[in-house]
Order: structure tokens, then sequence, then C-alpha cells
């Protein structure tokens, strides 16, 4: 952490891995010593490194999530987020820099969503993943749209 | 003699989220400690990775007992246990000869507690079936739920994970090593998960629910090692199991609705259904090896191959209603192959140059079979036509990365270094809006030294990523029948906005810059300073991401003048900004199209600018007192973090959003003191004050919404403390 000062500040952050608790460590998934990927980890991708814990998420699955399976941190920051989940930025917004088609993906969420102006399912709870919820992908035979 | 823990007991978890991380609990090594605790606090969110939720005495036991080292046996042992009692324990045993074999059996506990205040009118939340009261009175939006308040239970969410390990290394020779290792570990207890129950004009009927989580996942690595006085190779194997105890989850529906088919609605006793994650098993082999040459030249590389294969049997399309047309398959047969190779070579040229080249190559290939889905958009809807929309063709994405770099370093006098690299990587997608993205990165980095009162860098690097023609039509071609796309025409071909570039596979110009300097005024005085500023910008985007910003710095001042005390202070300032474009399509039952530009009502753009503001500080003071025999620890800290979004549009009816905030000040104080005759009495206090808001969930209630049903949980806001005081016996 003498060196990585940035990252010391990203785990103070509401989200964040264990490691101030000393339940983790940063070799959990970095490897010092020297490694065939950029960020010095452990596994031989950010997925691989990822689903190594989280091993519910590696699929495959029959609707697959392609900003997944492209990269985990496509979304999240492993570091620490501001956000819950480590997401890098707040959803509905985190969503819509991706999805962006008629009706509620393309409509500019506000104020105007939130009590006591309004009640936009898009905004409240858990935003997009009150319905989308298996954004991790679906096996359901009815779920391309990541909602079964 | 004592040994540093990094997992020692929960208060002193606790103690290690004070942003002063120099301290760390001691204890001494072959000792026996039991601690009597109390926490002032009935709070998930305290006690959310330490397992201390409840208010009340808590106690916890640790304990290191290990061999004394002789000159003429070269066997050792250690047993281990920390926070036995709670559910962060955990033990190691490890028995061994110097040189010739280790075995070891470790256990290792992490609690994640989520919130407690929740509320659903759901029998059996976090069960695998979820059912509602007997006098639950269904009704087309949440307002006409008649009987909900009187039907709330209490609803949480938490996990435990507990992993077993167990692992043998043994000297076979002089060069030959075998390693392997076992881990067993589970995963029990609940998470949120939204529960979809049909629609009316595209706004589905659901809840967000307390789902089970009930896995299971084994893993076995084994590996033979050959270590000679230049080359180094191993083969490895690794298999990974994973098992979800819970197929699917079944809720019965809250919701009528006079549009839905009969038997989908609540009065017909429906049930929907999800899939949860199916079982998977993946199994890899890997060579790795590197040789040092004559001439100091190191070549290593590796090569592995991993198979991944899923093949849970599928639910049906409906619970509630019947699907005409079955399934295509029964299972997905799902398999992913991956190989992965790299290359690395590095040669010092000269005694001030150094070369390193390093080359990697990752193929995915998802060899999954594809087919035709007839989906039932939530469980209250007729099956799809298969020329319709609703018709889905499951897509395959393929991953094709390649990447080359170079360094070349080069020693300048006086203890100087400035290093310069250059980097290439293409990546090859398929069924996705780009088919090949490359990028080419640079960067300059300089180190110096001066005597040894300071040292530090600066770096500068520059990438610029640029993608092939972005055809917003492959994803739907992809993934629907292509019978039904021939009957498609202009705006209809696209699924999403056809100028949105989404930020991973778009052109990208990503710049930064930044630097550390240590000072040593004195010796003992340290102080180092942190500043970094990065900026992504994507000049395709006129919809999506436009670009990121990116700052930190941070001060680090350290004083230790080695007269029985020692301090340190930081403060860090990061600030973090998104913009994004939108369009909006929507109003009445014909929109105006997104496609061509002409049509585009500029009334209906919109910006949206988020602002992460975040400003950590701390204190640290250390005391050795009492000739030793009194060690004291103190830590401050408070840590500030705001998100503020700022929206903008011409035409757009919009309103300003409040800021979400977490401010958290936390107070940590440890005391040792040695009783003598091997005893010793340790003290540890912590004190957490968090305040928080946030929109999503601040004063929503359980039917805020119209159509789904939320916990209701608030964003957390408290002050706890936590007392602990320990008997440390040494044990002989």
């Amino acid at each position: 952490m003498g060196c990585h000062l940035e990252k010391r500040s990203q785990l103070n952050l509401r989200s964040h891995h264990p490691l101030l608790e000393g339940l983790m460590t940063c070799t959990n998934c970095h490897n010092p010593h020297g490694s065939d990927t950029q960020s010095l980890l452990a596994k031989a991708s950010i997925n691989d490194t990822c689903t190594e814990c989280h091993s519910e998420k590696r699929g495959p699955f029959l609707w697959e999530h392609e900003p997944v399976t492209d990269g985990c941190t496509n979304c999240h920051n492993p570091h620490g987020s501001t956000q819950s989940r480590l997401l890098s930025a707040r959803p509905p917004f985190l969503c819509q820099t991706c999805h962006s088609d008629a009706f509620h993906p393309s409509t500019l969420y506000s104020g105007t969503g939130i009590p006591p102006a309004g009640a936009a399912q898009q905004m409240l709870g858990s935003s997009c993943t009150n319905c989308h919820s298996q954004v991790h992908g679906s096996n359901h035979p009815s779920g391309s749209r990541l909602t079964r | 003699m004592t040994r540093r823990y990094s997992h020692a007991l929960p208060l002193f978890t606790a103690v290690l989220t004070a942003p002063v991380l120099a301290q760390t609990v001691t204890i001494p090594e072959n000792s026996l400690a039991i601690g009597l605790g109390l926490n002032s606090l009935d709070s998930y969110r305290f006690g959310r990775f330490t397992g201390i939720t409840d208010d009340g005495p808590f106690a916890a036991v640790q304990l290191d007992w290990r061999s004394t080292p002789t000159a003429s046996d070269a066997g050792y042992w250690s047993v281990t246990g920390r926070n036995l009692g709670l559910d962060t324990g955990g033990f190691t045993l490890d028995y061994g000869r110097s040189g010739r074999f280790r075995f070891f059996l470790r256990g290792d506990q992490l609690p994640h507690y989520r919130f407690e205040d929740g509320k659903t009118p759901f029998r059996g939340s976090g069960s695998a079936l979820q059912t509602l009261p007997a006098n639950w009175v269904g009704a087309n939006s949440s307002a006409g739920l008649s009987t909900l308040d009187a039907s709330l239970l209490p609803m949480q969410v938490d996990k435990q994970r507990q992993r077993l390990t167990t692992g043998l290394t043994m000297q076979l020779s002089d060069a030959w090593q075998f390693a392997g290792e076992y881990r067993h570990e589970t995963k029990q207890g609940e998470e949120t998960l939204g529960a979809i129950f049909g629609s009316t004009g595209g706004n589905p009927r659901g809840a967000l629910l307390a789902r089970p989580i009930d896995f299971e996942t084994d893993t076995i690595e084994l590996g033979l090692n050959r270590t000679g006085a230049r080359s180094q190779y191993s083969f490895s194997y690794n298999a990974m199991l994973f098992s979800n105890h819970d197929a699917s989850l079944s809720w019965q529906n809250p919701f009528n609705n006079p549009q839905w088919p009969s038997g989908a609605s609540y009065r017909d006793g429906a049930f929907g259904q999800m899939a949860l994650e199916p079982d998977t098993r993946s199994s890899q082999l890997q060579f790795s090896g590197a040789h040092t040459f004559d001439d100091g030249g190191r070549l290593s590389g590796s090569l592995s191959t991993t198979r991944l294969e899923q093949d849970d049997r599928f639910l049906p399309y409906s619970s509630a209603l019947a699907a005409p047309v079955p399934l295509p398959r029964t299972d997905l047969a799902g398999r992913v192959d991956t190989l992965v190779a790299s290359l690395n070579y590095s040669r010092t040229l000269s005694r001030r140059l150094l070369l390193r080249l390093r080359g990697n190559y990752t193929d995915c290939d998802n060899k999954t079979p594809q087919a035709l889905n007839l989906r039932v958009a939530g469980d209250a809807a007729n099956q799809a036509d298969p020329l319709s929309i609703n018709a889905r063709r499951n897509r395959l994405y393929d991953l094709q990365t390649s990447r080359i770099e170079a360094d070349l370093s080069l020693r300048l006098g006086g203890a100087r270094r400035l290093a310069f690299g250059l980097g290439h990587e293409s990546k090859d997608r398929s069924s996705v809006d780009v088919a090949r993205t490359r990028e080419d990165t640079g960067y300059l980095k300089y180190n110096f030294t001066a005597g040894s009162r300071a040292n530090g860098w600066l770096k500068l690097s520059h990438a610029e990523r640029d993608a092939t023609a972005y055809d917003s039509t492959i994803p739907l071609r992809a993934g629907h029948n292509p019978d039904f796309i021939a009957t498609l025409i202009g705006d209809e071909l696209f699924e999403n906005d056809p100028f949105l570039r989404r930020y991973h596979l778009t052109d990208r110009d990503r710049d930064e810059l930044s630097s550390s300097v240590n000072f040593f005024p004195t010796d003992a005085l340290a102080f180092s300073v942190l500043a970094k500023r990065s900026a992504d910008d994507y000049p395709d985007s006129t919809v999506g991401l436009l670009d990121s910003r990116r700052r930190n710095l941070a001060f680090d001042l350290s004083l230790n003048p080695g007269t029985g005390w020692q301090a340190s202070i930081y403060y860090a300032l990061d600030d973090y900004l998104n913009r994004q474009a939108g369009y909006a399509r929507s109003g009445g039952g014909n929109p105006t199209p997104f496609y061509p530009a002409s049509v585009r009502l500029p009334g209906n753009a919109w910006r949206v600018k988020s602002t992460d503001q975040v400003s950590t500080t701390g204190l640290g003071i250390d005391w050795d007192l009492l000739d030793s025999r009194l060690q004291l620890g103190l830590d401050l800290s408070d840590a500030d973090a705001v998100t503020t979004t700022e929206s903008a549009s011409s035409g757009l009816n919009r309103a300003p959003l409040p800021a979400v905030s977490t401010l958290i000040k936390n107070v940590s104080l440890t005391a040792n003191y040695d009783l003598g005759s091997d005893r010793e009495l340790q003290l540890n206090y912590y004190y957490e004050d968090l305040n928080s808001s946030d929109w999503a969930l601040d004063g929503v209630t359980t039917n805020t919404l119209s159509n789904v049903l939320l916990p209701g949980n608030s964003s957390p806001a408290y002050n706890g403390h936590l007392l602990l005081v320990s008997y440390v016996l040494r044990l002989h």
C-alpha cells in the first residue's frame, strides 16, 4: 500500500473487498513476483481471478451478458467504489452507457423519478436489476433479457 | 518473539479499518489468548465483515502453538487458531520436515452481512419456494395490495463463506517437487434478486426477493515442478467443480391483471420461476518454463488449455402457462475452450541497458450449440411466434486477444533510470457491434534517487484504441431468427440506438500522468506525495460514455524519533468524473425513430455528469511505555465520499437529484500490557460513526413502486462501540 496510495483510498470506500478488515490480502488476486497479465494478476485473466471466489458467475450460461464475458472490470472496480457492489458508476446511468433502446433504456432519469416527484422502477431499490436481475447471465429458456 | 497476524480477532480486524495501516495487532508465538468483548450495537452493517452483528457480550479465542526448532531435528509443526468462536474463525495445522515435505490443513470463514431491515410479504424468504399468506389480496399494482402492510415479515440478507484447504508439497529429488492442494468451499445465505412476473405495456410486475445461496465449490490443483541450475519448468492440472443446490427460485405471483391469460394471476394460484446459477465444471492443463542463457538472457513462457462445461437441465419456458412449442434442447451442453500462451524474454544488453519483451495470446472459443428459443416474457404471456422479436437465439461470444509489449530501461548516472515501453493489443470478438479493436500504448518513466534523502518517479503514458467499423445491427442479427431478421427494414434492424458507442468496444484515447516523491529530511521524518491524473476520451461517441476523468492526490507524513513513540498522518483526495449522453426515444405507439440522424429531435438529447469526490484523512500514533511493558496504539480516520449527478436536456422533463453520500469516522485504541510471568493483557476498543444517504433507498417503502415490491431497507446510519479485553498466556 505504500506505493499504491490511490488504492488505499479506494479500499476505504463504502463498497470494498475486506482487505482492511484482514480477511483478504493483495496476493489473493495479484502475484507481486510476476505474472503474464498486465496487472500482475494471480490467474490468467481478470475473469479467471474473479471467478476463483465468485465461481457461480463463471457460466457458461444460455444467455450471456457480453461485457461480463469480456471482463468483470467493465462494470466493477475491484479495489473499491462509492456505489454498491463495487460498481464503477451508479445505475441506471452505468447501464445506459451501453443500453439505449426505445422507451425505458433511453429515458433520461433524474429527480423526477424519485419521491416525492415520482417513483421510477429503474431508479429505486436495485435500479435496472429490479427486473434485469440475472445481469451475469441466465440459464432460463425465456431469459434472453436477463430477467429470468 | 512475536508474530504479526493479519487475521487477528474480529476487533482487531475492525482496528484495521482505521486508515493507519501500520498498526497491526501482535500476539506472541506459543500463546493462548482468551478474549471477552462487548458490542454496543445491533447492526448488520457495523458487523458486516466481523460477524459481530448482535449487541452484547462475545468471546473469542486465539491460539499459536508450535514446535521449537533444533539443530538436530528438521521436523516442525504448528497449530494456530484465530477468532475461534466467531463467524470469522479459522485455524491452520502445519506439519513438515525442512527440505522433505510439508502438509497443511487450513480452515477459513468470511461472513458478509448486507442488511437486516428489509420487509417482505413472502413466506419462506431466503428459500427456493416463496409463498404469500392465505389472506393475500391480489391487485394490478402495489397500491391495491390491501393486505400487504399486515403481511410484512422481516427480511435480512447475509452470506457466510467457509473454506477448507489442504495441501502437500514433497521434494521428490534434488530437482523435482510435487505440490498438491484441495479446497472445498461452501457459501450459504441469501442475496437479493428481482423476480419478475408478467407485464402490461412493457411494465413488469415483480418483487425483490431474498433468494437462497447454497453453493459448493471443489478445487484441486496438482503440479510437478523441476528446478535446475538454469531451467525451471512445471506441469500442472487444475479442476474446479461448482454446484448450486437450488436450481430454481419459485414464488407466488402477488399481482392480478385482467390482460394476462387465465392461469397467470394470483387469483389463479400462479407461480413464477427463475433459473439460478447452473452447476459448472472446468479443467485446465498448463505447462510453464523458464531458461537462463549464457549471455544472461532469460526466456520464460507458459501454455495452458482450459475447458469449461455446463449441462444443467433447462426449466420449462413458463411455470404458469403451457408452451405449445417444446424446448429445442433439454440442456445447454455449454462448452468454452480457452487457450492461453505467453512468452517473455529479458536480457541485460549492457551495463546500463535492460530489454524486456512480452507476448500473450488468448483464444476463448465458445463451442456451445445454438438454438432458437420461443421465449415467454415473464410467466404471464403467450409463447413467442418464431417470426417475432421474442424468438431468440443464444449468442456465442468468442474472444481472441493478442498482445505484445517491449520495454527498454536505461540506467543513467546518479541512481537515475529512464524506462520506455511500447505495446500493441488486438481483440477479435464475435456477435457484438465491433469485430476487432486494436490498441497501441506507450509510456515513459523516469526514476530518480537523490542520495538517501529523496527518491521518486514520474510516468507519462498514452494509449489509443481503434475499432473496426461499428455495426449496431450485428447483435440483433446474431441473436434472432434469420427469417425474422429478413422481415425488418431500416430502423427496425437496431436493438440499440445506432449512434451509441459502447465504451469497451469503441475508439478510446487514454492519457495518464502520475508522479510520486518520497522525502527523508532526517532519519526520523519521512514525507511522501502521490499525484495522478488520467483521462479517457471516446471521440466517436455521441450517445454513451463521452469521457472519464480520474484525479488522485495523497500525502503521507511519518515521524519516528526513536524515543518510544512514532506517528503518521495521511490525507488523500480523489475525484472521479463520468460524462455520458443519451437520446430519449419514447412516447406513444409510434415513437420518433432513432435512425437516420435527420429525423432525431434535438430536444430529446440528454447528458448526465456523475462526479465522485472522496477525501480520506488518517492519524496513527504508537507508544512504547514503561520499558516496553506497555504498548499503546491509537488510530483515527475520516473517509467522506459524495456522489453527485447532474442532468441536462433542452426538451426533456427533469429535476435535480440529491447527492449520495457516505461519511465514516472511526477510532481504534489498542493497549498491550506485560503482566510478567509469561502473561499479557490486551485491550482493544473500536468506535465507528457512519452516516449515509441514498436516494434509491431512503424513504422508499415496500410499495413505493407501483409494479415492484421492494424490501424498503434504508441506507445505513449508526455509531457503534466494540470493546475487547484478552488475557494472553504463553505456552511452553
